[in-house]
């Protein structure tokens, strides 16, 4: 499997969606959620023209029914080793799998960070970070790691993560903003349309 | 929607040059060595104990790479004997529960409407404090906020925050459970004692279901003794487990296992059975207990209890015959009816008299092995105020109602206090009815530490109503629990697997000391009470109105004694303080999970010429005088109590081995072998009702009423019904019981046992109809 790379001005798109999807996926401190409310064109863009950003203090409580007090049987997991494990434990084999990714990006968590490798967040904002650092030193591991993450973590559950987010939060911010990541990942642009790789 | 990659950029507003949207919010940082990461690379076994109920068995934690796989019990830890029960294993998972609480959360919306904000701890702390001081000033009164907690080795340190703000109202488990059992045993022999089920020959049971229930010690004894001849005799309403293995097995009419015990008293002592040398030596009251039980022969027994004469002769014999290994187990089983201090001392005097006491099988008062305790001083406040549950006598008269008392004379019972409340534990339903009465005075702060009280104390309804007076409620807890589902302030506590636990003497026949450390890091941002604590009383240290009613000498001991010299302290310095009379102490319980002097058990101590028995004449009471002089009866009297009526049925509770209270129905790997309870229904009752096995039935009472499905077996009496605790959940965060099954707390009636300020959980009297 080999990945082809394509030109710079994606990437740095590509890289500044990944971290916007990444913060709308974590919880919504002042901090976050100012780049959220700054951003919200950007995300409209790419979800959905009927998205808006309900006051902190509802998406606050929003963010926390969705993915902190998940409720009844299908709650929305935010952390993927749970979908990839088909188990409802955390820290299973899987997410040692996101570690082992993160490692050999040569990246840690840093210390305020409490939530495990695997919650989505997290994810998304490694898959900026590879991109990112592929564009400030064009060593194509970035992109081979991208890959991993991508495909082999991210596509994998995202079914699962976008059902339970239709379930539970039907038309609120979130749902529009996972549509809109599906939108995205599904079809981040391969070499043949000009774009940013493809899979041989 | 396909993104071409004209599309794709053209929606891409978001720019190709914008700055990194991240700046200072980046979670990576760059690794300078890399962390273990493959599954399997590097295991380590570290000893600890459980936590899963009371019993802090040894465990040994298999930790993979940081990640604990697997807990497996620990041979050298003599107490759990090697044994890990099913909770005990699953305990495994519940640090990776991806519904237990991770951060501090702050109520936005109404409470119980589930809509929360996460913030820091500092904030948590501020938040804390500044409402501990708002209440304090605003009803002048420390007890106006109420603290309630349960067993656990972090509890000590919840009670450095109570005992920093100064109110006297603390509640605690024991009145739910077995208060009853500790008082009446407490007051005949002076000490709540264990059962030598390894060595005793002759067992009597009454209701503790030590095959199922919680898997104890004593369970495992029993379980690998019985083969060897002990025999058992065991009663209880229920066919049990325990009852499987029982040599006899009688379904005893509920409220009247006093009348049993009674008439074996009245054997042994007319057939000259009893220990005469011991009875003489270390017992007051024998004359008038003789005088007391000359009536209550075997036949007066058959009648109330529906027992056989001729078989309560028998036990009565080989009890006395296999004396002093004979025991009637006085271990665990709820307080069920409203006199059973009453029984309780009834067994304890049928122990004494056949000198049954400090031997090897028989009774024995627990042992201890003695810890450098710290001894912390907590300033004297002004304005605090005696607890509610001591002086509220109109409150407790209304739930002592005539109709469970009646008849009244002759009960012994008070009937406007309780008369031996512990000064932590309190009575959970005399307590709450005084909260709700507002008396003697408001209460309006409630803080609670890992107790549930909207699950397990009776009468939900009752429950809720105190929850809605309070201005401020915060809940400490590992998951959401129904109580924390109403909080306003939620703080998350580590799992026992994840922090250290300061060292704690398991008292027994067997005596260890134990301590928990840290099987893997804390995951996510919960804190233990130790860091709880120390981030609360500094909070508290920061507002001049709380410390304005204590001398400033007081409060500076109180910052040298507890802040400085424990909680600004690693907790390892005070767990080695506590071990330091025992050199090496620390690192073989670091190593191997428990401590202790001998293996040996400990016998005979208070038959040493010279002990003095903790009762008020120093001998053993069976006569007690303390209850004279408190206007009780001092003998272990019967009394007619309440029953059924045509139509209604004794709702009875019982626990189930895979289970803690209310504690671990969330537990996948548990929740698998019971996914929701059913009510048992004897077989030819639910022919009368026209209910079928599987239908779903209304069981309802006084408190309330709950829909159910129908277990329809003959393992029940005709006139009792059961289901487990645990179910029907209000907090959509334990998910795997929302709204499944009956919850008990809804249907049971709060009665009152006013000796020991106990719930009596057998008093409830419930129809049951099927869903048409």
């Amino acid at each position: 499997m080999e990945v082809v790379v394509d030109n710079l001005e994606t990437l740095n798109i590509m890289r500044n969606y990944f971290y916007l999807f990444s913060l709308c996926f974590r919880y919504p401190t002042n901090e976050v959620y100012e780049i959220l409310d700054t951003n919200i064109d950007n995300l409209k863009n790419v979800c959905c023209n009927h998205l808006t950003l309900p006051p902190i203090d509802e998406l606050q409580s929003l963010y926390i029914s969705l993915f902190v007090n998940n409720n009844g049987f299908l709650p929305v997991i935010p952390y993927l080793s749970c979908y990839l494990d088909n188990n409802y434990v955390l820290y299973g084999k899987s997410h040692f799998e996101i570690k082992k990714i993160f490692n050999e990006l040569g990246i840690c968590l840093k210390e305020e960070v409490k939530e495990p490798e695997d919650h989505i967040y997290l994810i998304l904002e490694a898959l900026g970070f590879c991109l990112e650092n592929y564009i400030n030193s064009s060593k194509k591991r970035y992109i081979d790691l991208f890959h991993k993450l991508y495909r082999d973590i991210l596509l994998k559950v995202f079914p699962n993560f976008l059902k339970a987010v239709e379930y539970y939060g039907k038309n609120s911010f979130y749902y529009f903003v996972t549509k809109g990541l599906k939108e995205f990942l599904y079809n981040i642009p391969t070499k043949d349309s000009g774009g940013f790789y493809e899979v041989k | 929607m396909k993104l071409s990659r004209r599309k794709f950029l053209k929606v891409g507003g978001i720019g190709a040059t914008s700055a990194c949207l991240l700046g200072s919010l980046g979670s990576f940082k760059i690794a300078h060595s890399k962390s273990p990461t493959y599954m399997g690379k590097k295991k380590e076994y570290i000893a600890s104990n459980c936590g899963m109920c009371v019993n802090k068995c040894g465990i040994i934690a298999e930790v993979i790479d940081g990640r604990l796989h697997k807990i497996n019990p620990n041979p050298k830890h003599i107490k759990s004997r090697g044994m890990l029960c099913a909770k005990g294993n699953a305990g495994a998972t519940i640090p990776y529960s991806p519904e237990r609480l991770k951060r501090p959360l702050l109520r936005v919306g109404q409470r119980g409407e589930g809509k929360w904000k996460e913030i820091s701890w500092d904030e948590a702390f501020k938040i804390f404090a500044e409402n501990l001081a708002k209440i304090k000033e605003k009803y002048k009164n420390r007890s106006a906020v109420a603290f309630a907690s349960t067993e656990g080795l972090q509890e000590e340190f919840f009670y450095y925050i109570v005992n920093a703000y100064g109110s006297l109202n603390t509640v605690r488990h024991p009145t739910l459970c077995l208060s009853t059992n500790i008082q009446g045993w407490s007051s005949v022999f002076g000490v709540y004692p264990d059962a030598d089920l390894m060595n005793a020959e002759y067992i009597i049971m009454l209701g503790s279901d030590r095959a199922a229930s919680f898997i104890t010690p004593d369970s495992v004894d029993f379980i690998k003794n019985r083969p060897k001849g002990q025999k058992l005799i065991y009663l209880d309403p229920r066919f049990t487990p325990t009852a499987a293995k029982a040599d006899k097995w009688y379904p005893i009419k509920p409220r009247t296992d006093s009348a049993f015990i009674l008439a074996l008293m009245h054997v042994i002592i007319k057939e000259d059975l009893y220990d005469k040398e011991f009875v003489e030596k270390y017992t007051v009251g024998f004359e008038e207990l003789k005088e007391y039980v000359k009536d209550k022969t075997p036949e007066w027994a058959e009648e109330k209890t529906e027992i056989p004469a001729k078989d309560i002769y028998e036990i009565a014999r080989e009890f006395a015959k296999h004396a002093p290994r004979s025991v009637v187990y006085p271990g665990r089983r709820s307080s069920f009816y409203v006199n059973e201090v009453y029984f309780r001392r009834a067994c304890a005097c049928l122990v004494a008299i056949c000198g049954c006491w400090d031997v090897e099988g028989g009774v024995v008062p627990k042992s201890s092995i003695k810890l450098n305790t710290h001894v912390p001083t907590f300033p004297f406040f002004e304005l605090a105020e005696q607890r509610v549950d001591k002086s509220a006598a109109a409150s407790i008269k209304k739930v002592v109602p005539d109709s469970v008392m009646c008849p009244l004379v002759g009960t012994g019972l008070p009937e406007d206090s309780c008369s031996f409340l512990s000064e932590k534990d309190g009575s959970w339903i005399a307590f709450r009815e005084a909260i709700l009465n507002d008396e003697p005075y408001p209460v309006r702060g409630f803080v609670c530490f890992k107790q549930n009280p909207m699950q397990s104390v009776p009468n939900q309804k009752k429950t809720l109503d105190m929850l809605k007076k309070m201005e401020f409620i915060c809940v400490i807890d590992i998951q959401m629990s129904d109580t924390a589902w109403f909080a306003d302030l939620v703080l998350p506590h580590t799992t026992y697997l994840e922090s250290w636990d300061p060292a704690h003497n398991i008292g027994g026949i067997w005596p260890i000391v134990v301590f928990r450390q840290p099987v893997i890091k804390p995951l996510f941002d919960a804190k233990p009470m130790f860091e709880i604590a120390k981030g609360v009383i500094h909070e508290m240290l920061k507002i001049p109105s709380l410390w304005d009613d204590t001398d400033k000498e007081g409060l500076e001991e109180f910052k040298r004694s507890v802040v400085q010299e424990v909680l600004d302290k690693p907790i390892e310095e005070y767990i080695k303080k506590q071990l330091s009379i025992y050199p090496g102490a620390f690192e073989r319980i670091k190593k191997e999970g428990c401590f202790y002097l001998t293996d040996k058990g400990q016998y005979g101590k208070t038959r040493k010429p010279g002990f003095r028995f903790k009762t008020a004449t120093g001998k053993i009471e069976l006569y007690s005088e303390r209850y004279a002089k408190m206007g009780l009866d001092p003998l272990p009297i019967y009394c007619e109590g309440n029953m059924p009526k045509e139509g209604q049925y004794r709702f009875i509770v019982g626990r189930v081995a895979w289970h803690t209270h209310s504690s671990t129905q969330n537990i996948p790997y548990l929740w698998e072998i019971q996914k929701e309870n059913y009510v048992w229904i004897n077989t030819d009752e639910a022919k009368k009702l026209g209910i079928k096995e599987g239908d779903y039935v209304i069981i309802k009472s006084n408190a309330g009423e709950q829909k159910v499905r129908a277990h329809v077996t003959d393992k029940i009496r005709q006139d009792c019904v059961y289901y487990e605790n645990g179910y029907n959940r209000l907090s959509p965060q334990m998910s795997l019981v929302y709204k499944k099954g009956a919850s008990e707390a809804v249907v049971l009636e709060d009665y009152l046992d006013t000796i020991s300020g106990s719930v009596a959980m057998h008093e409830t009297m419930v129809t049951i109809e099927k869903v048409k």
